[in-house]
């Protein structure tokens, strides 16, 4: 029996004694990915001196404003969050490797109180067990493994996402400050001329005090506007997960410029369908509970295998805990309930998947919608409502020098191209933040080779000014008093 | 059945050819004008920036003119072109000149996209030709062309204008003067007889279309549809006897002023005044809806103003709300300001007053006068609106109406420097 043992232990080290963590221990089909197919460097560290190496790296990017791309960069090969979900592929490996050994042979304290005989005959049993299904978990913890890398990337993708958001939300913060700046400058300049009427005689203190409080108004709303935008950049700074000794970032403004061309992306359902990894990622998990099912069945007699992927969610990033083997011996169970158990989580897979590409697709088409009206939005207010309110403000200062309006109406029309410039601000950050969502719902990456352009919104505007007036354009020249008397009928229309 | 239309078009071929054969065997009727009052002995009337309506004669002696009441252009003053409605082209429409005792018969034809009619105001006529549309007869349809027919028992200064819509054609400047020259061409004799009729008009800078509907808010006032520098100069010859009329049509009363004269006024749109009830006066107020009439001898040479002497409306577009600025300290401000301008540089205003407005001579809106203008022999008269000159020279021929170059005043009779 002994020897048995032996000759049985010796045997199954030399099977696996050769399993050891893979140098890239997993990460690199996720870095290619990341790298080549969403062109984004990412970076895991797995030494002190690595990782210290990045901060150093990224300390001194920050010394100079920082772009969306190398924000995203800083992200990936540094943010401690992302670090963090990264690992979880060296765990997965490591569940690779784990499954690829077999179990130690020993005792365990439990059962120190069964006899001898008890004992070694149970090692022998699990070590048998071991080695029998040793190929299937070794197949379950690849799948696994895959399946986290899977996640990891997909956890790539929103961090990409979501720093875009962020990034651009940080930006648009800042322009916005600076417009509710200059809205505070010209309510500046309507107080003090209000203040000087007052001294002067001029103006009530009811008309004064007025012109004070809508410069007060003013000037909250600028420092709000300012306090927005650091919080904005507050929020980049975490998201990035910053280190301690960076505290402050400068972005590299203005908001990108709204695209000359609208996209419209034809049949982007079928692009979604093959490149989102959710998709993928449930239709993995069907697949693996499909491998538990089988295996299941085949090991009834053997008692349970706990493959550890029933807790996981399909975009989870959890730890796997790899499959694991319980043995037990059959005498009251004998496997039923757990197959019937099995059974139902390949049907409930497969509709989790059902349900994935059913939301998957409705998220595309609608975040397609919200870019589309976003940049329709974003267009009207460039393209059109900032011209007009300057032709405004051009018309309304000609008045003023014509004295058919006050400087106080001047102001007034220049805040209105203020708030039409905040408006179109928003609309623009609006437009990026919806373009960003969509090209996230699409898998990451949105396919130029899909794009079409729709008419920009301005073609079916049907008011469009005619900018030559009826009456032909003359400048008014000074006329003498001596002109020519008695003219004759004016000409008929 | 499918007769009917060819029998209509040969009817009608018929009809037009017998009616071209018509017209080619009647001789063209003689056109008359105001020369021919003035060799009748009359002074003809002298409508500034317009001028009188000719007629012909039928057998009968009846005077037959023809108004066509339509939408006109008019330039107001160059760099300011407006969309109007008038007669024959113009507004105000050509003056009407007839002789006490005459019989004439108008036709006014209506070219308007609406019905119109024409009150003869201030003439004594059958009810049935007074002119009130839905009263006194129908309304005039776009196209159509009716006759007024009516002899003249009096002599004066009256007008003619709509009375369908009224506000809105008077608006648009539809009206005309209706003169009635004294049977005896000796009577209320005078050398030169000017006239105009003072209006009101609302067109926002920018525009080029009046707002009817505005009541108290005008911006542009005009004597006969013009604006100051553009409205005709009246001049005389030293000891012409020389009249005024004016008229007014519009939505509130004119003070019209003369400079270095009395006017004498010798009558209303009622009639003459008696020689013992008329009363000298520098400013003649127009009452709404009314003429007035003042003469004078041209005793004194010179370039004299006349105007009107409310003194917003010598003045062109100006808005009513502006703030009162003169001297407030604007630089602050205007720093500000200046700083915030993305286009032109900003300009404070009216700090010291608004004479500025005349002499800079800043851009206006499309189609808008600037508030004041003009320039004189000493520098910038900075008027508008309803302001002209009575230049009065001792060497102007008579019936001479060009326009005589700058007053030379005689030496120590023009104000100077207190200090050399
Ligand atoms: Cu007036």
């Amino acid at each position: 029996m002994r020897l048995l043992q032996v000759t049985t232990l010796g045997t199954l080290l030399l099977l696996s004694g050769c399993a050891s963590m893979p140098k890239d221990a997993g990460f690199g089909a996720v870095k290619s990915f990341s790298d080549k197919t969403l062109n984004h460097n990412v970076q895991w560290h797995t030494s002190d001196a690595s990782y210290q190496e990045a901060a150093a790296w990224l300390t001194e990017r920050l010394k100079t404003p920082l772009d969306i791309d190398t924000a995203i960069r800083i992200g990936l090969v540094y943010s401690p969050s992302l670090q963090a979900i990264y690992a979880e592929v060296g765990i997965a490996q490591a569940n690779v490797v784990q499954a690829s050994l077999l179990k130690n042979p020993g005792f365990t304290l439990g059962y120190m109180s069964n006899t001898h005989y008890h004992q070694s005959n149970f090692n022998l049993a699990i070590s048998i067990a071991d080695l029998i299904t040793q190929p299937t978990r070794r197949h379950i913890a690849t799948q696994q493994l895959e399946q986290k890398q899977l996640q990891v990337e997909l956890a790539i993708i929103d961090f990409i996402a979501q720093t875009k958001k962020v990034y651009y939300s940080a930006l648009a913060a800042g322009e916005l400050a600076q417009v509710a700046s200059k809205s505070e400058q010209s309510a500046l300049a309507a107080a003090i001329l209000a203040s000087e009427q007052y001294k002067s005689g001029s103006l009530s203190l009811r008309e004064t005090a007025g012109h004070q409080i809508n410069h007060l108004q003013a000037l909250n709303a600028s420092k709000q506007a300012a306090s927005t935008a650091r919080i904005e950049h507050e929020a980049l700074i975490a998201g990035l997960g910053l280190p301690q000794n960076l505290s402050q970032i400068n972005l590299e403004g203005p908001l990108p410029e709204l695209p000359k061309k609208n996209c419209l992306y034809s049949d982007i359902e079928a692009w979604a369908l093959e490149h989102r990894l959710d998709i993928r990622i449930a239709q993995n998990k069907l697949n693996l509970l499909c491998d538990q099912l089988g295996f299941t069945r085949n090991m009834r007699t053997l008692g349970s295998l706990d493959l550890g992927i029933q807790n996981q969610n399909a975009s989870g990033t959890g730890t796997t805990t790899g499959p694991t083997l319980a043995l037990e011996l059959p005498l009251f169970d004998q496997g039923k309930a757990r197959i019937a158990r099995a059974e139902v989580q390949v049907l409930q897979a497969q509709m989790i998947l059902l349900d994935t590409v059913a939301q998957a697709l409705s998220q595309v088409r609608t975040a397609q919608i919200k870019a589309q009206t976003a940049y329709e939005s974003a267009y009207y207010y460039q393209q059109m409502m900032q011209p007009l309110a300057d032709t405004m403000l051009r018309e309304t200062q000609t008045r003023q020098g014509s004295m058919l309006a006050s400087p106080y109406e001047l102001l007034e029309s220049f805040n209105n191209t203020q708030n039409i410039a905040q408006s179109a601000l928003q609309s623009l950050y609006s437009y990026w933040g919806a373009h960003t969502e969509f090209e996230r719902t699409a898998g990451g990456i949105l396919p130029l080779s899909l794009c079409t352009n729709p008419p920009p919104a301005i073609d079916d505007y049907p008011l469009l000014l005619n900018p030559q007036s009826p009456v032909p354009e003359e400048s008014v020249k000074p006329v003498e008093l001596h002109h020519h008397m008695h003219s004759m009928p004016d000409m008929k229309m | 059945m499918n007769y009917l239309p060819l029998l209509l078009i040969q009817l009608f071929t018929a009809f037009t050819c017998s009616l071209m054969g018509a017209v080619k065997d009647t001789p063209t009727p003689r056109v008359y004008t105001a020369k021919d009052l003035q060799s009748a002995g009359h002074t003809p009337i002298t409508t500034l920036n317009g001028n009188s309506l000719e007629w012909t004669v039928d057998a009968e002696g009846t005077k037959t003119f023809h108004l066509t009441a339509e939408p006109v252009k008019r330039e107001f003053a160059p760099g300011m072109m407006v969309d109007c409605w008038g007669y024959n082209g113009s507004t105000p429409g050509p003056t009407i000149e007839a002789v006490e005792g005459d019989r004439v018969r108008i036709l006014v034809t209506n070219h308007l996209p609406e019905p119109t009619s024409v009150h003869w105001h201030g003439v004594f006529l059958p009810n049935g030709m007074d002119g009130v549309g839905g009263l006194n007869q129908k309304l005039i349809q776009a196209g159509e062309t009716y006759v007024y027919e009516f002899p003249l028992i009096q002599s004066g200064t009256f007008m003619y204008h709509p009375h369908v819509d009224e506000m809105l054609q008077m608006a648009l400047g539809m009206m005309g003067f209706f003169i009635i020259h004294p049977k005896n061409p000796e009577a209320h004799k005078v050398d030169r007889d000017y006239c105009f009729l003072i209006q009101s008009w609302s067109i926002d800078p920018g525009t080029f279309k009046p707002n009817p509907a505005v009541m108290t808010d005008f911006n542009t006032w005009t004597f006969n549809s013009k604006v100051y520098p553009a409205i005709d100069p009246m001049v005389a010859r030293t000891g012409e006897r020389v009249r005024f009329r004016f008229g007014n049509l519009s939505m509130t009363n004119h003070p019209i002023h003369i400079h270095g004269y009395a006017f004498t006024v010798t009558g209303t749109d009622g009639g003459w005044i008696p020689a013992s009830a008329q009363w000298p006066e520098t400013t003649i107020d127009v009452p709404v809806g009314a003429t007035r009439t003042g003469e004078l001898i041209a005793y004194a040479p010179g370039d004299w103003a006349f105007h009107c002497h409310k003194s917003h409306h010598t003045m062109g577009p100006m808005i009513h709300d502006l703030p009162v600025l003169t001297g407030v300290d604007q630089s602050e401000a205007t720093k500000h300001i200046q700083a915030l301008m993305p286009h032109a540089d900003y300009m404070e205003m009216g700090t010291s007053g608004m004479h500025d407005m005349a002499a800079m001579q800043m851009p206006t809106p499309k189609n808008t006068l600037p508030m004041m203008t003009g320039k004189g022999p000493f520098g910038p008269i900075g008027m508008g609106g309803m302001f002209t000159l009575f230049q009065v020279r001792d060497n102007q021929a008579p019936h001479d109406y060009t326009p005589p170059a700058w007053y030379e005043a005689p030496k120590g009779t023009r104000a100077h420097l207190a200090s050399p």
